[in-house]
């Protein structure tokens, strides 16, 4: 059956086609949500009562209905691949707005290194330039991770270098003259994983963040992910708008999370 | 997205769908602009060189000094609430990590926008406060963080009741958000001719987000 678009819509009449009022028999159980996009066409198959397939309506516009389609399917699959994504930043959240976890001295290890060949000038040097000397010194004991900072402290001549990765947690405490390191190693739980990962790179330290290759890759992941959900939630809007018959009740629930948002954050702020 | 159910199914699975459906994108509706928010404010502070969204270089610093009453308080915590309303300052109380001095008390009060960093010398009846206010980026950024606790931190503990009404909106952001995850999945498996296609796109999620999650700690 064909569903005539009308001329001017800002969905080039494809709502009309989603909408027709004349739905055909076969989309029947779908009339709660009078989604007519996919009329359901039997297959050759299916002229003894078997498989029924969801084929789109044909319109008058070839080019909305591909749009349509392609919409649809962008937001099902980028979504199924971001979800994971999603739903770790999603869980990481209840750990960070209400877990009061002391760190447990009880799971750290420490090991001592000697005999290590310090690099010249590590005291001295700044920046991305002593942390490249750090990783000199993480290489040498075995740790990989991202390298916090590095406090170095004069008196005694010794290096603290906190490295963390998922997982783990790792402070070198280095005696620069005695060219020896103690290596803690700590084992994060699960929840301190996550809420690593959801504030991983963050804003601190920001000269040297990123100077571990996967902190990096997992900056442009985070970074995928939110430009991801844009897309999905643009789309998303595409999607409902098409769908007339749940136009008010989506505008109201839209409206009412804008005023909600701005309610809660004028009086927090005000 | 399409999902229309098979005539042949029972009533009660094409309601599911139907329901299922609804959830979400009215979740997604209502929680779209929180999500907007969250969203934003997450790249801001994975990317602090964009000199767009800077804030603190352009801060307004004031300091004043003010006389305060005695107060009858008993704790830190009383006697910082009472100090804040003599000198007139809302918000979240964070406390310095060192311990208070005799006849002191030194504590800083925040809230999205504004800080207060207050100092009082209980003895001379005095105290002093250097108030920051930031900008509009600055108080987006504070937002996406403010939930009055700190990690491994067990002393920090919400004190003001809009902390904890913002982070109950984060944590039922937090809920929908779950929720539309586990509806799509729902809908996608429901969708037979999307099956493969979509398990090849999740898989491939999964791994990668596992291998962050997992498979680093591994890694030599």
């Amino acid at each position: 059956m064909i569903f005539r678009a009308p001329g001017l819509s800002p969905f080039f009449g494809l709502e009309a086609v989603l909408e027709a009022r004349s739905k055909p028999e076969s989309c029947s159980a779908s009339n709660s949500l009078k989604l007519n996009h996919c009329q359901r066409v039997r297959s050759p198959a299916s002229s003894v009562g078997q498989e029924i397939q969801q084929q789109p309506v044909i319109t008058s516009r070839p080019v909305p209905k591909r749009l349509y389609i392609w919409t649809r399917d962008l937001h099902l699959y980028l979504g199924l691949f971001i979800s994971p994504f999603v739903l770790l930043f999603a869980v990481s959240v209840f750990f960070l707005n209400h877990a009061r976890t002391p760190i447990d001295a009880t799971t750290t290890t420490r090991v001592m290194v000697h005999d290590l060949q310090v690099p010249a000038g590590i005291a001295e040097a700044q920046g991305m330039e002593r942390v490249h000397h750090a990783a000199e010194i993480l290489a040498q004991v075995g740790v990989t991770g991202e390298i916090n900072f590095i406090r170095y402290i004069p008196k005694e001549r010794r290096l603290v270098i906190p490295v963390v990765k998922p997982g783990v947690e790792t402070t070198i405490d280095l005696n620069v003259e005695a060219r020896k390191a103690t290596v803690s190693r700590r084992k994060t739980t699960t929840w301190e994983t996550l809420s690593y990962l959801h504030k991983s790179p963050g804003p601190h330290n920001a000269a040297i963040r990123g100077n571990w290759l996967w902190t990096r890759a997992w900056r442009w992941l985070a970074d995928a992910t939110v430009y991801l959900v844009l897309f999905l939630s643009m789309s998303g809007i595409y999607l409902w708008v098409a769908l007339k018959s749940e136009r008010k009740v989506g505008l109201i629930l839209l409206i009412a999370g804008a005023v909600s948002l701005g309610g809660i954050i004028y009086v927090v702020i005000a | 997205m399409s999902s229309l159910p098979d005539p042949a199914s029972p009533r009660s699975t094409v309601n599911l769908e139907t329901l299922n459906r609804k959830l979400h994108y009215y979740l997604g509706l209502y929680f779209l602009f929180f999500l907007w928010l969250f969203s934003f404010t997450g790249l801001l502070l994975n990317h602090p060189q964009w000199r767009f969204g800077e804030f603190w270089p352009q801060r307004k610093e004031i300091r004043f000094e003010k006389a305060i009453e005695p107060t009858p308080a008993t704790n830190d915590l009383e006697r910082a609430q009472d100090l804040m309303r003599q000198l007139n300052v809302a918000g979240e109380i964070d406390w310095p990590d060192r311990k208070q001095e005799p006849g002191r008390l030194d504590f800083n009060v925040n809230r999205p926008g504004r800080m207060n960093r207050i100092s009082a010398d209980l003895a001379q009846r005095r105290a002093s406060v250097l108030q920051t206010d930031i900008n509009a980026w600055g108080v987006m950024n504070v937002l996406h963080t403010f939930s009055g606790t700190r990690a491994n931190n067990p002393n920090a503990k919400r004190d003001w009741v809009l902390t904890t009404v913002w982070v109950f909106a984060m944590d039922v952001l937090a809920a929908g958000l779950l929720l539309m995850v586990l509806s799509s999945y729902y809908m996608w498996y429901r969708l037979k001719q999307k099956r493969r296609l979509g398990l090849i796109a999740l898989t491939a999620g999964a791994i990668s987000c596992g291998f962050f999650a997992a498979g680093l700690a591994w890694l030599r």
